[in-house]
């Protein structure tokens, strides 16, 4: 591998993969703790990233603007979407965000003199820097982390293991419901916010189910309740098609292949409910220590075991 | 101030099932009253009214005096009202630990902002919780369990981890559905004496769904005892155990013989 490769590979890693995965990490908030399915969760990306390169472009809007007025047209989506959608049954959930993921997408595709139509919206002022991501990614992160060990994640993952009982606990249930809706959106639209001020492009075509779809299959790839899970889940099946660029035909192959593995051996997904966390890293750091004592210096280690 | 739990006239169908038909109940704090009757005879359904899951077809529930009858489920458990179910229902994903503290959680006020930026007063009202939570588990004894997964315990202890959700929030009416079931003797003769202490240390009110008879005459002050919906009989524990339309209703019309010399209260 040379080092050309490797930046290469970084750059696609930060450009490309982190921004899609701020969008996941609505699909986490959504799906992974609140148990339900958004198969439309990419036309949130979307709304933020219009709104961002509609302002930036047209208004020449800072950063500074142009962000936090894609977080609020994301907030105020995810909230209307949101409203019919958690009256609703689960598998509706689904149905619900479907229909408006294409609706959006059409509704571009037909408004083609300002948001570019299935051409796509070009020259949109470039504004993020790659530290720039890395830190927006990571503090994304923290408070989501923080959120799932507050009472909203308990009554979250409450709420997806039995509404019923989370109810008779005093959970409002179709009130977290909403602010999880209403969360989800904003986290997605900061996401395509990102998106549009790197890659200075956006079209329609990018925001369909397969994105939202592709983010189901992350959160469960790494684990339901597993937040690091997730992320890791993110970045692994994000990278897996450049890594196998070089057989290019077999890299979707191999990407589906591994998925299925993982589905049909391990339906928990890989981290489960188990978190990377303190805890976890120290165990594993044990038992790796314990494993190379054992292969480097059988003899001692079994010295230590028995004193 | 009236009494704790009124109940009256409650009437409940499911399509041409009357599962409920004209019930009514009363009792007072401090008070631990029972509900038998046959499978079937609409006990858990009174629940499910009281606890707001079901709304009836017609009747009056009074809790603390005023009217609970269309309130939501969450408004009722809020005002006081806490239950366990009878297929256990704990929350997968949590420990047993968070699984207490989702009781807590609906009353703590901060918001979605200072939980995902981990604000200084979002963690001292999780403190706080946190050990009422872990005080209600040393209570019922499930101490060093904590931080286990429930699904991962015994039948008995799961049983354990619902009613120290449902005590934790320290409600005015304690509904437990079918505590004892499936407990050994020993852990049944722990259970009572558990029950027993709760109501002294707190003072709630306590409704009882069971089968055994042990834990009903030895707890309850007074039973009401249904039969396809209809209210039998109510009274003492003494009274409504000899009684024999309730000797019927449990063994069967064809148990003259039995009715001669037994009655529930030897069961």
């Amino acid at each position: 591998m040379s080092a050309t490769y490797l930046s290469y590979l970084y750059s696609f890693l930060i450009d490309n993969v982190l921004i899609l995965m701020i969008g996941m990490l609505g699909v986490y908030v959504l799906t992974g703790l609140t148990g339900m399915f958004s198969m439309g969760q990419a036309a949130f990306m979307a709304v933020g990233g219009y709104a961002a390169a509609m302002l930036s472009k047209y208004l020449h809007m800072p950063l500074l603007v142009t962000m936090p007025a894609a977080v609020l047209t994301g907030t105020l989506f995810g909230f209307l979407i949101g409203l019919p959608a958690v009256k609703l049954r689960r598998d509706y959930v689904a149905i619900v965000s479907l229909g408006f993921s294409e609706a959006l997408v059409a509704f571009l595709n037909n408004t083609a003199s300002i948001t570019g139509g299935a051409l796509g919206l070009t020259a949109v002022p470039k504004y993020t820097t790659r530290p720039m991501i890395i830190v927006i990614f990571v503090l994304m992160i923290l408070f989501i982390w923080n959120l799932k060990n507050s009472r909203f994640g308990r009554e979250c993952i409450a709420i997806k293991s039995d509404e019923l009982a989370a109810a008779s606990m005093g959970i409002d249930v179709a009130r977290v419901k909403l602010l999880v809706f209403t969360l989800a959106g904003a986290i997605s639209a900061l996401g395509g916010c990102l998106y549009v001020h790197t890659t200075t492009y956006l079209d329609s075509a990018a925001f369909g189910w397969t994105q939202s779809s592709m983010w189901i299959v992350m959160v469960f790839f790494g684990g339901v309740n597993s937040l690091t899970g997730s992320v890791f889940a993110g970045i692994v099946l994000g990278l897996i098609p450049e890594i196998f660029r070089f057989s290019d035909a077999l890299r979707i192959v191999i990407y589906c292949i591994i998925v299925l593995f993982i589905v049909n051996f391990r339906p928990q997904g890989l981290f489960g409910e188990t978190e990377l966390d303190r805890k976890t890293i120290k165990r594993i750091a044990l038992a790796v220590g314990r494993f190379f004592k054992r292969v480097f210096a059988p003899s001692q280690a079994q010295e230590a075991e028995q004193g | 101030m009236g009494m704790l739990l009124e109940v009256y006239n409650l009437s409940k169908s499911f399509g041409g099932v009357r599962a409920v038909r004209d019930v009514s109940l009363s009792m007072d704090s401090n008070q631990i009253i029972s509900i038998i009757g046959p499978n079937g005879a609409g006990k858990t359904t009174i629940f499910n009214l009281i606890s707001g899951i079901y709304k009836p077809d017609a009747g009056r529930i009074l809790f603390m005096g005023k009217d609970i009858v269309g309130k939501p489920q969450h408004e009722i458990a809020r005002m006081g009202v806490s239950r366990t179910f009878q297929n256990i229902r704990l929350f997968k994903g949590l420990t047993v630990l968070e699984n207490v503290m989702t009781a807590l959680d609906a009353e703590s006020n901060y918001s979605v902002f200072s939980a995902m930026l981990g604000l200084p007063h979002k963690r001292q009202i999780d403190k706080t919780n946190m050990l009422r939570a872990l005080e209600a588990l040393q209570i019922v004894g499930l101490s060093k369990y904590r931080d286990e997964h429930p699904t991962d315990l015994p039948y008995g202890l799961q049983r354990r981890v619902e009613l120290a959700r449902a005590i934790v929030s320290q409600p005015k009416l304690l509904m437990l559905d079918e505590p004892a079931a499936g407990l050994n003797p020993s852990e049944l003769a722990a259970f009572i004496g558990l029950i027993a202490e709760l109501k002294q240390r707190f003072g709630f009110g306590i409704l009882i769904i069971e089968h055994r008879m042990q834990v009903v005459n030895e707890l309850s002050e007074h039973i009401y005892v249904l039969n396809f919906g209809n209210l039998l009989t109510h009274g003492k524990p003494q009274e409504v155990c000899n009684d024999p339309e309730v000797i019927k209703a449990y063994i069967g019309e064809d148990s003259s013989s039995v009715t001669n010399q037994k009655s529930l209260c030897q069961l």
